[in-house]
């Protein structure tokens, strides 16, 4: 019951869409030390960047079943249910530390609503930064594709994305996920490293690397069909 | 575009700072800024930067664009086709329509001058060689298919990088189009189909709305004068003759799926868009053969192509058969007939999920003209669970033929309740939407709650009133009556999905007697068992807030039970047992507490109560606590007694001839001294009822087994046909040569006592008898197969004997061989597992009775391996345990007996070990007792023995 209202609250708050949507720090404190009402408050900041993420992560075919605002929903009151797990870590920003509540509502569903393919399912939904997932360019090629545009939509733009899918399927699985994180998840380099556990410089030249073989592998796509 | 070059300080950019400009870059264009990379480049590298760093910071940000805009890009149009003018030999004519999976376009055969209809396929349908494979397939199978009503298909092809299907063309329109010139608008009267070709040019170059055809003609511009439409179709949309009409063409598309679905194929994709009208009013079905495609494609690119308002609830979990095929075309003729889409949404998930929830809207909803057998014919038609639907095509073409006739229809209708059961029972979905039932149970059950409680209480205000408003009461009483049934429809709902529940656990009735070694059943899953709790709490509820209805606390403590049912189920004894007590207390209160309770009311919480003890006596049992079982036991037979009238019900004697059996299993198999026992406790022996009451009582097992074969007998008697009476005989008879032959006299030695021995085999025979005749009345039964199993396992007979059916050998081999078929239907199944071990177990100890040591070693080895994989699925269970054991130590004997001491004691010590583990049981703790004297002994003595 409470749960409800609070959440509520949040998505009735004015988004505000620019990038200084960061909460503040006493903002942060306050739900760090487990204050519900700041919780919301910083939930609805970043509602748009979880949205992005679920969107990417979400299966298509669960895609079909759940709305993105249904995982935002869930995540909201897991995170509230949560919350005191969030004070013992003093390092985790905010931001991704709901994130990780986001994805783990996300492996829930998958588990629950595709059971039988959870094999699968739960590989493409692993944390990116424990496990690589081999399915990332699976959800990047959906999320390319658009995930309600007819196929008759898509087709010229089909050749770009499938040479771009091409390009990603012959990355190893750090470059990809790491593509992954930072344009589709679009999460920054800061943040980035904390997930993937590693400095941020390292982040840097590890996406930089990724994105200097996407460029190359792009060009020889371009030089074997005679031009881009 | 780069700063100058300077030779002498030239910069390199590190990669922070290119990580930086990267993301500056990243996020301008996510706030559609359009950046343009040169722009961002020429910022970033002025003066003293070097080029190189420049190169790399302009080929960095291109990627980014790249990626960045390829996810945001709007979805261009297809444009791929529109070059199209000639394909292989046909002449492409104009572009008819665009879809999901391409182009449409009319065309001309070149070398046979005949009118087509050519569908170009998008190449994303087709990027993987298997589709292709697939694609040319299907078509192939379709082009078969001849069928007055079944637009033909000529082939496919591939011409300039592209493929396309042919087919036949027909000239008319779809009934999506059809739909659509209704706009809506209900009795609004139809332009016919005359004038909404007069509305567009007869040309057909700039005909667009007109799906044209002429099939036969060599010259199809000769058919072009003649636009002249015979068409019949009634134009009253809200007339007798409309809706016939519809039938008429629900009929004619049912008979050409027959047709098909008689050919193997299935269409996969029937919708108004897909049939199609001619001219002469016939019906078409389009498209088959390319359904299939789409649906392949939707792994490809994260879209569901396939419209889902047209989609079966089923096909969502990738199920699709007949009835699939007939529960569209019923959408489809519920949409003729109401002018409104069956299935309907905000938008595609929501539309995805109403398609998963079935039509919740009847026809006559929308029109109380329509004829109420049409209705009936379409409500079954688009039944959610499909086993309510028509079987086939035919069934549903002759149904609508019946109505044309005006014959009586064979659907029937069904009630609310049942709707609403059906609605929440089905399977495929459960998993899914389980909670979403449960919600909108919920909300019925507790709005039908407090609509009983308010019109009771109106009710009670009216009387009390006591004013000349005699109609006022009654209509007060008549809502009282309402809101009754209303909540016994959520409540009849929930037991459903819990009976739904405990039934997809268990193949049958297979547990009515309590085997109890093996009752121990494949797993529920988890959701379910979260879901029973969730009833529980509904019950809970529910009873809290009506102390004074005893309806409902029986609700509960029903719910309660089935808890322990379910728990029971799982394997959960302790919660089961826990959660059958809390149900018999609260069936003790409902009895108990008010004296208003009618006397067969009383009777049936007795018998309730009786199943409950039966119950427990069974996990006891399976717990090894005999003591618990035997107490149990005791109080099943008072409670039996304290009704007068109970034990000559049909019931009350099968509740009671259970509690026997089940005594005299769990006595037999925990090897106890039952006599003794009862003595050192004081105990009455055991209650006879049916038996010779005079009769010694020092096998009280033997006496238990008795009791419960001659009230199964009577029972059988007076109702031969039913079919759990036979099987608990069958059982009873079987644990009395169980229990006979349990002794501790070794089996051989027993073979010889001739008197005992026939007693045995009589038994066994007319249990092999009775389950041999149920076996061919109910071939694909597997309870009565499990049970077959279990009765040839038992040694009775001789082992070499001539008579092929008293040859034990055979009989064994029969047994392990049914064991084996039950495993090979459901693998891993823990009931199935422990029946193998039994028979590979009983057929090492035939090996051991002929002296084959090497034979029973190794059989002995395939039981501990069996039972090892039972262990670990349940390593609670001391049951297992125990039976884990005995194999254990029936080893170690052999290689005792072989004078492999060493072997003897390793596996003693394995089984000690193994034992050590269980707690709680007295059973497993004696048999621990037993095999520590037996290492020890063996480890003072030397020598082999």
């Amino acid at each position: 019951m409470k749960l409800g209202t609070t959440f509520s609250q949040a998505f009735s708050l004015p988004l505000n869409m620019t990038d200084s949507n960061e909460p503040s720090d006493r903002q942060v404190r306050e739900m760090r030390a487990g204050n519900q009402q700041a919780l919301a408050e910083v939930f609805s900041l970043y509602t748009q960047r979880l949205r992005q993420i679920i969107r990417f992560r979400l299966d298509y075919r669960l895609a079909n079943r759940i709305s993105d605002s249904d995982v935002l929903q869930e995540s909201f009151i897991a995170a509230a249910r949560r919350l005191e797990h969030f004070e013992t870590q003093a390092d985790m920003p905010a931001f991704l530390w709901l994130r990780l509540i986001t994805q783990q509502q996300l492996v829930d569903l998958h588990r629950q609503h595709l059971q039988a393919e959870m094999r699968d399912v739960r590989k493409e939904v692993s944390l990116p930064g424990h496990s690589p997932s081999p399915h990332t360019s699976l959800a990047i090629a959906a999320q390319l594709a658009g995930r309600n545009t007819a196929v008759s939509e898509v087709m010229s733009r089909g050749e770009r994305i499938e040479k771009l899918e091409a390009a990603l399927n012959q990355m190893d699985e750090i470059d990809r996920e790491v593509i992954a994180l930072r344009h589709f998840e679009e999460l920054s380099n800061i943040e980035t490293a904390k997930v993937l556990n590693i400095e941020t410089s390292a982040a840097s030249k590890r996406y930089l690397r990724a994105m200097r073989r996407l460029a190359d592998l792009m060009q020889d796509f371009a030089d074997e069909n005679g031009g881009a | 575009m780069v700063g100058h070059k300077n030779m002498t300080r030239l910069q390199k950019l590190s990669q922070q700072q290119l990580d930086e400009i990267a993301e500056a870059f990243s996020s301008a264009i996510r706030r559609d800024k359009q950046p343009s990379v040169d722009d961002f480049v020429a910022q970033y590298c002025a003066d003293g930067i070097a080029d190189e760093s420049a190169q790399e910071l302009h080929s960095l940000l291109s990627s980014i664009a790249m990626i960045e805009r390829l996810k945001q890009t709007p979805a261009e149009p297809v444009d791929a086709a529109k070059e199209i003018r000639q394909l292989d030999d046909y002449t492409v004519v104009r572009e008819i329509g665009r879809g999901g999976m391409g182009v449409v376009f009319e065309a001309i055969h070149q070398s046979l001058g005949r009118r087509v209809a050519i569908k170009v396929l998008s190449h994303a349908l087709l990027n993987q060689p298997k589709h292709l494979a697939r694609f040319r397939r299907e078509a192939r199978a379709a082009a078969r298919l001849r069928h007055t009503n079944i637009v033909p298909v000529f082939g496919v092809g591939e011409d300039q990088s592209q493929h396309y299907y042919v087919m036949d063309f027909i000239r008319g329109l779809s009934l999506r189009e059809w739909l659509e010139s209704l706009s809506g608008s209900r009795g609004r009267v139809l332009p016919t189909q005359a004038e909404s070709i007069s509305e567009t040019d007869t040309d057909l170059e700039v005909d667009t709305t007109v799906f044209a055809s002429d099939a036969t003609t060599a010259d199809p511009m000769e058919e072009e004068a003649s636009n002249q439409l015979s068409v019949s179709i009634p134009t009253d949309t809200d007339s007798q003759k409309y809706f016939r009409w519809v039938a008429q063409v629900g009929a004619t598309v049912a008979d050409a799926l027959q047709y098909a679905h008689s050919q193997g194929i299935l269409h996969r994709d029937i919708k108004p868009a897909n049939l199609l009208l001619d001219q002469d009013g016939r019906v078409w079905i389009a498209d088959f053969g390319l359904a299939k495609l789409t649906e392949q494609d939707a792994t490809m690119t994260g879209d569901i192509v396939g419209t889902p308002q047209y989609m079966a609830p089923e096909s969502f979990e990738n199920v699709y058969d007949e009835s699939s095929e007939t529960y569209c075309l019923g959408l489809t003729l519920y949409e003729l007939l109401t002018g409104h889409v069956a299935i309907d949404g905000k938008n595609t998930s929501d539309t995805i999920r109403r398609a998963t929830q079935g039509v919740t809207v009847n026809p006559r909803k929308w029109n109380r003209r329509i004829p109420r057998d049409l209705e009936t014919i379409i409500v079954k038609s688009v039944a959610l669970d499909s086993s309510a639907r028509y079987a086939t095509a035919s069934e549903m073409r002759d149904d609508l033929q019946r109505f044309l006739a005006d014959r009586p229809i064979a659907a029937r209708r069904t009630g609310p309740a049942e709707r609403l059961i059906r609605w929440s029972r089905r399977e495929p979905t459960v998993a899914a939407l389980t909670l979403g039932i449960f919600a909108s149970l919920l909300t019925l059950a507790i709005v039908a709650g407090v609509a009983y409680w308010k019109t009771n209480q109106a009710l009670v205000d009216t009387q009390v009133a006591k004013n000349s408003a005699v109609s006022a009461a009654r209509v007060a009483q008549e809502q009282r009556l309402l809101a009754q049934s209303n909540l016994q429809v959520a409540v009849k709902a929930f037991d459903e999905i819990s009976q739904r529940i405990v039934d997809r656990s268990d193949e049958l009735d297979a547990d009515l007697l309590g085997d109890i070694a093996d009752s121990t059943s494949p797993a529920v899953s988890q959701q379910d068992a979260q879901l029973l709790q969730s009833l529980l709490l509904f019950f809970d509820e529910l009873a809290k807030n009506n102390r004074d209805n005893v309806e409902l606390k029986l609700q509960a403590a029903a719910a309660m039970k089935r808890v322990g049912d379910i728990h029971h189920r799982l394997g959960q004894h302790t919660q089961a047992d826990k959660a059958f007590q809390e149900a018999w207390i609260q069936y003790n209160e409902i009895a108990s507490a008010s004296l208003t309770v009618p006397d067969d009311l009383q009777q049936n919480l007795l018998l309730t109560q009786v199943t409950i003890m039966n119950d427990r006596a069974s996990i006891a049992g399976l717990r090894g606590n005999v003591s618990q079982a035997v107490d149990l036991y005791d109080r099943t037979i008072d409670l039996l007694n304290e009704s007068s009238n109970l034990l000559e019900s049909t019931e009350g004697r099968f509740e009671y001839a259970r509690a026997n059996s089940l005594f005299s299993s769990i006595a037999t198999r925990s090897g106890l001294d039952v006599a003794a026992s009862f003595k050192s406790r004081g105990r009455r022996p055991v209650h006879r009822f049916f038996g010779n009451k005079d009769a010694p009582s020092f096998r009280q097992e033997l006496y238990a087994s008795n009791e419960a074969i001659q009230a199964l007998t009577s029972l059988t008697n007076d109702a031969p046909d039913d079919l759990r009476f036979q099987m608990a005989l069958s059982r009873a008879l079987r644990q009395r040569a169980e229990a006979s032959l349990s002794d501790d006299r070794p089996l051989g030695d027993r073979l010889k006592q001739p008197r005992l021995m026939a007693g045995v085999r009589k038994d066994v025979s007319q249990s092999t008898d009775i389950l041999d005749r149920l076996r061919e009345l109910h071939p694909d039964n597997v309870s009565i197969q499990y049970e077959l199993s279990k009765t040839l396992s038992v040694i009775a007979f001789q082992l070499g004997g001539e008579d092929a059916r008293y040859s034990q050998r055979g009989r064994l081999v029969k047994s392990k061989r049914i064991a084996d078929e039950l495993l090979a239907q459901s693998p891993d199944t823990p009931r199935y597992l422990a029946l193998k071990a039994h028979s590979l177990g009983q057929m090492a100890k035939a090996r051991r009775m002929q002296g084959q040591s090497d034979e029973e070693l190794s059989l002995l080895r395939e039981q501990l391996e069996i039972q090892k994989r039972l262990l670990k699925g349940a390593p609670e269970l001391s049951q297992y345990q125990i039976k884990l054991a005995q194999t254990i130590e029936r080893l170690a004997e052999v290689h005792l007996a072989k004078g492999q001491r060493k072997e003897a004691v390793q596996y003693l010590r394995q089984a000690t070990d193994s034992l050590s583990e269980v707690v709680n049981s007295p059973v497993a703790a004696a048999k621990l007792m037993q095999l520590n004297r037996k290492l020890g002994g063996l480890k003072r003595d030397p020598r082999p023995r």
